[in-house]
C-alpha cells in the first residue's frame, strides 16, 4: 500500500498507509469507485453528492487550480460535514495556487479535519506546504519519504504567523 | 544599523543548512536539475554562460563596514576578486562554483546576510532609498519599516511560488529615490495629519516588455496593518496572476487587465475576509527594531558653506574638488554634515558597480573612519558614506581619489546604469559593458559632461530591462535579430516623482554606431537647450521629433534594420 507522510498540528511528523483511493477520473459511477475511502475532484462531487452521501463510503474532495474556492465558498461550507478530509491539488510543483487554497480553506472555512497535498508533491515544498495549512503530505512516488520527514524539523523560528503557530518573534520579544 | 537577534540568526543559519542539503541531493543525482533550479533561484543562486552567479541580498541597501569586508573575502576566495553591486541593492559574484555556494553563505551568515528570494517567483529583496534616515527632504525614516518588511516576508510560506518575481521598493522622502513607481508594489512612507505613519501603496509597475508605472491602490494605510494589506493583495496577485504565459505573469499585467480600481477592491475584500489580522506588527516589534535606526553619535557642528569646504584644499585642487563637491555630495539633516557618493563608473575601466576586493576593503575602511562603519547602495550602482563630517571632505576626497573612487560623474551622462549583459547573462540578447565604454570613451571631458547636467542613460542587455532604460532620459535596449546584436534607443524617460516611460526613436542601430548616435542625440539638446535646463526638461519642451530626424539624418548608414 502506499505511504504518505502525516503530520498532525501541534503532533509530529510520520509516515503512514494510504488508506484513500484518488480517483481522477470525472464520469466513473459512484457504484464503480473502488475501496471504502475515495478522494474524488470537486467538479465529480458537484456532479455526484446525492449518490456520494448515500453509498456509505468514506469521502474526500480534492481541489484542483480551476477551482476557485471563493468563488463555491456557500457550496465548499455546505458540504463540509459529507467529507472526510479535503486535499489540494498541484498539477506542477511551481504552481503555488494551492499554498492560497489551503490558507482559505483554514482561515476563512475553518476547515479543522485533514488536509492533504497532493500532485507533484515534493519534498522542498513540505516546509511551507505544512505552514499554510496541509497536514499530510502524498508525495510524489518518486520521493524519498525518509528525506521528506527531516526537511519538517528543519526551522526551529519562522517570521510569520502561520496554521501552527504565530511567528517567533512575538513569544521572544515580549 | 539593524543587528540580527538570535531569531534572525537562526532563520538563516537553518536556511543555510537547508540549501547546504539541496546542493548534496543535486550533487548525488537524487535532485534533478529541473526541480533544484527552482530552489537555488529562490537562495540567489544563476548558472550563467560561464559559471555560477550568487546574488546577495544587502536589505535596504545599508551595509556595514564589517560585511563589505566579508564580501571582499567572498570575490578574492571563490571569485576573481571584484564584486557586482546591482539596481536592486544586491551584490553578484559571477565565477563561483555550485559546490562552493554552501561555504559561501556560511561565510555570509557570519556577517548576518544572506541570499534568500534574491531571486525566483518570491517576494525579492526589498529596496529602499539609499539616502534613509539622513536625507534632508526625508518625510520619515523608512528603515524601520524596511526591516520589519523584511522580516515579513522572508520565507513566507503562502509566496513561495508566485506566478512571477515581486519587487517591493519603499521610500519615504519627498524625492523618490526608490523608483517605487517602476515596481511590483512601491510603498510611500508618510505621517498623516494626526502625525501617525501611513502608507500609500502603489501596485503594478515594472519593466520588461510592457512597461508599466505603478498605480494607487490604497491611500494612508497604518503601519502597522501593512502584513495583513500585503498578504491579502499578495493573495489575490497568487490566486489570479497569469501562469500561462511568463511574460504576463507579473502584477503589472493583472492589475492592468482588472484595471487598478477592480484590482484594489479585490484586495479590499480579501482583505476584509481576514478579520483577525493578527500578523499585523506590534509596537513592540516596532520598537525592538527601531532602536537600531537611532541616529549615530553626530558631533555638534557648524553648517559649512561650499566656499568653506573648498578652501580646505590646494588652490591647484580646487575646481575638481569643486566638481566632486557638486556632484558627489548630498545634504544631510544634521547640521555639519553631508553624504558623499561613491562613483563605480571610472571610464573605461570597469563595468557599471564593479568593485574589486581591494575597493570594498578600502572603503570599508574609510566607512569606519569617516562614517560609522556604515556604506549604502543605491539603485545607480554606486556607493554611500552617508554621515561624513563636511570639514573632512576633502581629506576623504583625496583617499577615494587613491582607489578610483573619486570620479565627479554622480548623475552625469557617463553615471550609467548597465546591467552585465551578454558578457555575462544567458538572458541578455546582447551586450551591454562594451556599449557603456564606447559611451564612456567618447565622453570623457568632464567640464563637457558637468555642462551637459543631469541626465540618465541605461543600458539593458535584454528586454527584462533589469537596467530600467524605460525609465532613463536616454535608454538602449539590447535586441537579437537574426543572431547579431542591436540596440534601441528610447529617449524621454524619467525615474523618481515624475516616472515616465520612454519612447522609442525608431529602427535599431548596430553597437558600432551607438557613439555616433549618442553624441546626435546630445548635441541635439544641447542646440535646442534653453540656458540652465536639463535633458529632460528639453526634451519635455521640444518632443522626439528633433532628436528623431537628427539621429536618422546624420547617423552613418550602416544597416539599419525595422
Amino acid at each position: 500500500m502506499p505511504k504518505y507522510i502525516e503530520f498532525p498540528k501541534g503532533g509530529q511528523a510520520h509516515i503512514v498507509e494510504n488508506v484513500w483511493h484518488l480517483s481522477r477520473l470525472e464520469d466513473v459511477a459512484v457504484q464503480d469507485l473502488p475501496g471504502q475511502f475515495v478522494l474524488l475532484s470537486f467538479s465529480y462531487w458537484l456532479k455526484n453528492q446525492t449518490a456520494l452521501i448515500a453509498c456509505g463510503k468514506k469521502v474526500g474532495v480534492f481541489f484542483q487550480v480551476k477551482d476557485d474556492v471563493l468563488e463555491d465558498r456557500q457550496l465548499i461550507l455546505d458540504s463540509m460535514k459529507h467529507w472526510a478530509i479535503l486535499a489540494v491539488d498541484f498539477p506542477q510543483f511551481r504552481d503555488g495556487r494551492g499554498f492560497s487554497t489551503a490558507a482559505i480553506l483554514r482561515q476563512q472555512f475553518a476547515w479543522s479535519g485533514p488536509l492533504h497535498a497532493i500532485g507533484d508533491v515534493l519534498i522542498d515544498q513540505l516546509v511551507q506546504m505544512a505552514r499554510v495549512g496541509f497536514d499530510a503530505f502524498e508525495l510524489r512516488p518518486d520521493q524519498h519519504l525518509e528525506t521528506a520527514l527531516v526537511q519538517l524539523n528543519r526551522f526551529p523560528v519562522k517570521m510569520q504567523n502561520d496554521w501552527r503557530s504565530e511567528r517567533t518573534l512575538q513569544a521572544v520579544h515580549p | 544599523m539593524y543587528q540580527y537577534d538570535q531569531i534572525d540568526q537562526t532563520l538563516v543559519d537553518a536556511r543555510v543548512e537547508e540549501f547546504t542539503d539541496q546542493v548534496n541531493r543535486r550533487l548525488n543525482g537524487t535532485l534533478p536539475e529541473e526541480e533544484f533550479r527552482i530552489l537555488r533561484l529562490q537562495n540567489g543562486l544563476y548558472h550563467q554562460r560561464h559559471a555560477y552567479m550568487l546574488r546577495i541580498a544587502i536589505p535596504y541597501g545599508i551595509l556595514s563596514a564589517k560585511q563589505l569586508q566579508q564580501l571582499a573575502m567572498i570575490a578574492d576566495t571563490y571569485d576573481r576578486g571584484y564584486g557586482h553591486f546591482t539596481t536592486r541593492q544586491n551584490i553578484q559574484f559571477n565565477w563561483l562554483k555550485l559546490e562552493d555556494s554552501p561555504a559561501i553563505l556560511r561565510d555570509l551568515a557570519q556577517v548576518q546576510m544572506h541570499a534568500i528570494q534574491t531571486s525566483g517567483n518570491v517576494v525579492r529583496n526589498i529596496t529602499s532609498d539609499p539616502f534613509a534616515g539622513v536625507a534632508s527632504d526625508e518625510v520619515v525614516d523608512p528603515r524601520p519599516i524596511c526591516e520589519l518588511l523584511r522580516q515579513w516576508s522572508t520565507l513566507h510560506p503562502e509566496f513561495a511560488h508566485l506566478p512571477r518575481k515581486f519587487k517591493i521598493a519603499v521610500t519615504a522622502a519627498d524625492e523618490d529615490r526608490a523608483v517605487i513607481l517602476a515596481h511590483d508594489l512601491g510603498i510611500r512612507l508618510k505621517k498623516n495629519p494626526a502625525n501617525t505613519l501611513v502608507a500609500d501603496i502603489y501596485a503594478g509597475g515594472g519593466m520588461g516588455r510592457t512597461p508599466l508605472i505603478g498605480s494607487l491602490v490604497k491611500e494612508n494605510l497604518p503601519w502597522q496593518q501593512l502584513p495583513s494589506y500585503l498578504n491579502a493583495l499578495l493573495r489575490v496577485y497568487n490566486r489570479y496572476g497569469r501562469r500561462d504565459n511568463l511574460y504576463k505573469a507579473r502584477i503589472k499585467i493583472l492589475v492592468k487587465s482588472l484595471t487598478p480600481e477592480i484590482f484594489a477592491q479585490d484586495v479590499e475584500e480579501e482583505w476584509a475576509r481576514n478579520t483577525q489580522r493578527k500578523e499585523d506588527f506590534m509596537q513592540h516589534e516596532w520598537e525592538r527594531v527601531a532602536k537600531s535606526f537611532t541616529r549615530p553619535n553626530y558631533r555638534n557642528l557648524p553648517n559649512l558653506l561650499e566656499q568653506q569646504i573648498m578652501a580646505m584644499a590646494p588652490q591647484a585642487e580646487q575646481k575638481t574638488f569643486l566638481k566632486w563637491l557638486q556632484r558627489n555630495t548630498k545634504k544631510h539633516q544634521v547640521s555639519g554634515y553631508m553624504s558623499v557618493v561613491l562613483s563605480l563608473k571610472v571610464h573605461g575601466q570597469t563595468a557599471a558597480g564593479d568593485a574589486s576586493a581591494a575597493q570594498m576593503r578600502a572603503i570599508a575602511a574609510f566607512a569606519s573612519q569617516y562614517s560609522f562603519h556604515e556604506i549604502r547602495v543605491t539603485h545607480e550602482q554606486n556607493l554611500v558614506l552617508a554621515d561624513v563630517e563636511q570639514s573632512r571632505l576633502f581629506e576623504l576626497y583625496t583617499e577615494l581619489k587613491s582607489q578610483g573612487l573619486a570620479h565627479a560623474n554622480i548623475g552625469l551622462l557617463t553615471d550609467m546604469i548597465v546591467c552585465p549583459g551578454g558578457d555575462f547573462c544567458s538572458l541578455a540578447n546582447a551586450k551591454s559593458i562594451p556599449i557603456a565604454q564606447s559611451i564612456a570613451a567618447q565622453f570623457e571631458d568632464l567640464d563637457y559632461l558637468f555642462d551637459l547636467g543631469d541626465m540618465s542613460l541605461n543600458i539593458s542587455g535584454c528586454i527584462n530591462s533589469c537596467d530600467h532604460h524605460h525609465v532613463a532620459n536616454i535608454g538602449i535596449l539590447g535586441v537579437d535579430k537574426d543572431g547579431s546584436e542591436w540596440y534601441q534607443i528610447t529617449l524621454g524617460g524619467a525615474q523618481g516623482n515624475a516616472t515616465a516611460i520612454g519612447k522609442v526613436i525608431g529602427p535599431s542601430f548596430t553597437a558600432a554606431q551607438i557613439p555616433q548616435v549618442i553624441q546626435i542625440i546630445i548635441q541635439t539638446f544641447v542646440a535646442a537647450r534653453f540656458d540652465g535646463e536639463s535633458f529632460i526638461e528639453t526634451f519635455n519642451r521640444i518632443g522626439i521629433e528633433p532628436f528623431k530626424k537628427n539621429v536618422y539624418e546624420q547617423v552613418t548608414k550602416e544597416s539599419l534594420i525595422a
